[in-house]
């Protein structure tokens, strides 16, 4: 609930653009790469639906496309978890927050895509929008390594790793 | 594991059904009004300082060009000066000959001035969030601009104490316009992927120049006549279309506002 709560809010104070750069970073899908490690999969699913929705409240777009976006995200990483980055290295960690960022905004695409076709939109998806998801997987690539880190310094939650032997 | 990720899957998709049923009937709204109600003072005091902080940073770019710009803006205060001066005798002249023809008076407008508290949280719209709302005698569709003569969008939702604002240059936004020129030529002005806008819609043998103003042509039923919208940058011509379109210029850029007016008709 308080990294809910943080990372909300953290993530909608920086989409005003404090720092042009800041508002690329995805706060709120680095807290869910976390919880999709560290807990279990009834968690990190109510995580994307409640943070999905406060997001969409803030959103120009039909209301419900960023949980569902979310949501099926954090499935798809649940089964990447399950399957290939089981061990909780340091390379999971980032692996599964780049790849599970990039199937977010193929969904996230997708459905918008969709709703436009069906004529529930007016937005579509352009160069701006693939540009900047560049950005955004960067950095927030970047701030999942520094989570990481301050993860393995105070907690063991992701030993044993490559780093820690 | 599977079967446990299907169930839990298609309880939270139902619960997005259920949340997306609720919000299109109204029933979330209380509860998106409290939520923006409470994030209000640190939202507006981070998109304000985002504001100061773009200011500054444009002032130091900027810097070299501001001499070079200052004398040009000079040269334009004169002429406008020169402008000012024949307006406003023809205004004089013009309410005295109302006056004489016992016209009755049109302009009953209201304004409301609001904060912009926020951007929005997605890639794709040009959103933002103002402090006024249902409340305030908002209701969709009005025209919401900059000072109280420059359009900058139109209020897509409206919240018991806050409303969105859907921007000019929004792929969503389309409002009628009219050039001011010979021809008072007739449009749409649209948004252009969040990136600028354009007119559309001009038949071909409709005479724009570079520069021609664009202001709204009242055939909305909200949105007031002649509130200025853009300037023309260029003109694109395709022979074989029927249509032409123009590319416009922002009078003010739409990214650094901070407050804005609500014009009720």
């Amino acid at each position: 609930m308080i990294i809910l709560i943080g990372a909300v809010i953290i993530n909608l104070l920086l989409s005003g653009g404090v720092i042009k750069y800041l508002a690329f970073i995805n706060f709120i899908f680095a807290a869910l790469v976390v919880m999709v490690n560290l807990r279990s999969i009834g968690e990190s699913f109510i995580f994307a639906v409640v943070s999905g929705i406060i997001l969409d409240i803030y959103s120009g777009l039909p209301f419900g496309l960023t949980a569902a976006s979310l949501l099926l995200a954090a499935a798809a990483m649940e089964i990447l978890i399950a399957n290939i980055f089981s061990n909780r290295s340091f390379y999971s960690l980032v692996g599964l927050g780049a790849i599970g960022l990039v199937i977010y905004r193929l969904i996230f695409a997708l459905l918008t895509q969709g709703l436009f076709f069906f004529g529930f939109t007016d937005a579509t998806i352009g160069w701006n929008f693939w540009l900047q998801t560049a950005q955004e997987l960067i950095l927030t690539s970047v701030l999942l390594i520094v989570v990481f880190f301050i993860i393995d310094r105070w907690s063991n939650s992701f030993r044993p790793n490559y780093l820690s032997r | 594991m599977l079967d446990r990720l299907l169930k839990s899957l298609i309880y939270s998709l139902a619960a997005i059904l259920i949340a997306v049923f609720f919000h299109y009937l109204g029933w979330l709204s209380p509860v998106e009004n409290l939520f923006i109600l409470l994030l209000k003072p640190l939202q507006s005091g981070a998109y304000e300082l985002s504001q100061k902080t773009k200011n500054f940073s444009d002032y130091w770019l900027r810097k070299r060009n501001i001499i070079a710009e200052n004398q040009k803006l000079i040269e334009e205060i004169k002429q406008l000066s020169l402008e000012q001066s024949k307006i406003k005798s023809l205004e004089e002249e013009n309410s005295l000959l109302k006056k004489e023809l016992n016209f009755i008076d049109e302009d009953k407008k209201q304004f409301v001035a609001a904060r912009i508290i926020t951007g929005v949280s997605d890639p794709l719209s040009q959103t933002v969030i103002i402090d006024r709302g249902a409340k305030d005698g908002i209701v969709k569709g009005l025209a919401v601009s900059a000072d109280r003569g420059v359009l900058v969008g139109k209020i897509s939702e409206v919240f018991d104490d806050y409303s969105k604002v859907t921007l000019l240059s929004d792929n969503k936004s389309r409002v009628a316009a009219t050039v001011q020129n010979l021809d008072h030529t007739v449009g749409l002005v649209e948004g252009q992927y969040g990136l600028s806008f354009a007119m559309t819609n001009i038949p071909q043998n409709q005479d724009i120049r570079q520069g021609d103003l664009v202001v709204t042509s009242g055939l909305e039923g909200q949105i007031p006549k002649d509130l200025l919208i853009a300037k023309v940058e260029s003109v694109k011509t395709v022979e074989s279309e029927i249509f032409k379109t123009a590319i416009l210029q922002p009078i003010i850029p739409l990214s650094n506002l901070s407050y804005v007016v609500v014009i009720i008709p």
